[in-house]
């Protein structure tokens, strides 16, 4: 005989906490696709040169850091130089990511990590950072990955697409560029937890818009540096040398409401 | 750019996303990052969310621009309040996004 109790709550599996997390972020995603479709095209490149762009770069920012520079006829390497200068932050995060991978084979793990994103970096952080790397909790973070390296993935070519095709019809000052940056925001929103993080941030600002006519986007990769060795050092050291330390608990109504 | 120019262009960019993203997943297991080194990395996305964020908002044609016209600060500001009042990033995203797209049409 059925039970007339409610039933327990189901914990979340890890797809499911891969939607939850990144729900918020893929608008953010969605947007920065369509305004980077948008600025392919209008930068001149043709409707196949630009889909082209976005399946085999898929980076927003490396994207429209160069475009300028090939509108304005900038020789290859110095195209090249900016869009790796943009990029490094990556470089960063997938170190980040390393440990987590360490079982795969080499060509998964380059694959894993080529489709890594900030959202997605961020959440992970949020997420995963905190405990053990045990085998079953690596099984989770690997579905967790794949689900929201395949919902970014997707989200961020078919908006690139819309921005590519239907660009055209948007206003040329819509105010859609700086929705993607509110976006942004609201994945920083929820990390900003504790005097290192808050260092950090604020080191980041400052160096940002003091940096900011630094040519091939340096600014940008200074600005994390010194962000993250602002971090470091308000970081007490005891926590410093516990590998991986605690990240600040996630927020309970939206990240984990198993 | 030629077409030719313009698809190299294309593919040394989409070289440059596999080495920075790639790269770092493929060195030896045996290299190790300094456990001080490993614990800051987890604060590598926040300080690059900001680095692109911030001159977006606080920047209007290369110069500061902190006047209380510039409806980019209201925005981050009411994202900040709407996050602190209600602890959700949807809500803040959509208030503060809808303000800004409002105040843009009056």
């Amino acid at each position: 005989m059925p039970s007339p109790c409610k039933p327990p709550r189901r914990r979340q599996g890890p797809a499911a906490q891969a939607w939850s997390d990144l729900g918020p972020a893929l608008v953010a995603v969605g947007i920065w696709g369509v305004v980077t479709g948008v600025a392919m095209v209008k930068a001149g490149l043709t409707p196949w040169q630009a889909v082209g762009m976005s399946l085999l770069v898929y980076a927003g920012s490396a994207q429209l850091a160069a475009l300028p520079l090939m509108v304005s006829g900038a020789s290859l390497p110095i195209v090249w130089i900016s869009a790796l200068i943009v990029n490094l932050r990556f470089f960063i995060y997938s170190l980040g990511l390393r440990p987590w991978f360490r079982h795969q084979r080499p060509l998964v793990r380059a694959l894993y990590g080529t489709v890594s994103t900030d959202a997605q970096v961020v959440a992970i952080a949020r997420r995963f950072e905190k405990g053990s790397r045990s085998a079953a909790r690596r099984r989770l973070f690997l579905r967790y990955f794949q689900v929201s390296a395949a919902m970014n993935w997707a989200c961020w070519q078919v908006c690139s697409f819309v921005g590519i095709f239907l660009g055209g019809l948007l206003p040329a000052d819509s105010g859609l560029a700086f929705l993607a940056s509110l976006a942004l925001l609201t994945l920083l929103l929820p990390m900003l937890k504790g005097r290192p993080a808050w260092g950090c941030v604020a080191t980041a600002a400052v160096v940002s818009v003091v940096l900011k006519p630094l040519p091939l986007n340096l600014g940008l990769l200074i600005s994390v540096l010194l962000g993250v060795a602002v971090a470091l050092w308000l970081t007490p050291p005891a926590v410093l040398q516990q590998a991986p330390t605690p990240l600040p608990e996630p927020n309970r109504r939206e990240s984990d409401p198993s | 750019m030629t077409s030719l120019e313009i698809w190299l262009a294309i593919l040394g960019i989409a070289a440059t996303t596999l080495l920075t993203r790639g790269m770092p997943l493929l060195l030896p297991a045996r290299w190790q990052l300094p456990a001080g080194l490993s614990s800051a990395l987890r604060y590598a996305p926040m300080a690059g969310l900001t680095a692109i964020l911030v001159p977006d908002v606080v920047l209007s044609n290369g110069a500061l621009a902190l006047e209380p016209s510039n409806l980019k600060l209201w925005a981050v500001g009411i994202a900040f309040a709407v996050w602190l009042r209600w602890q959700s990033t949807l809500m803040a995203l959509l208030i503060s996004g809808g303000v800004y797209l409002g105040v843009r049409l009056i």
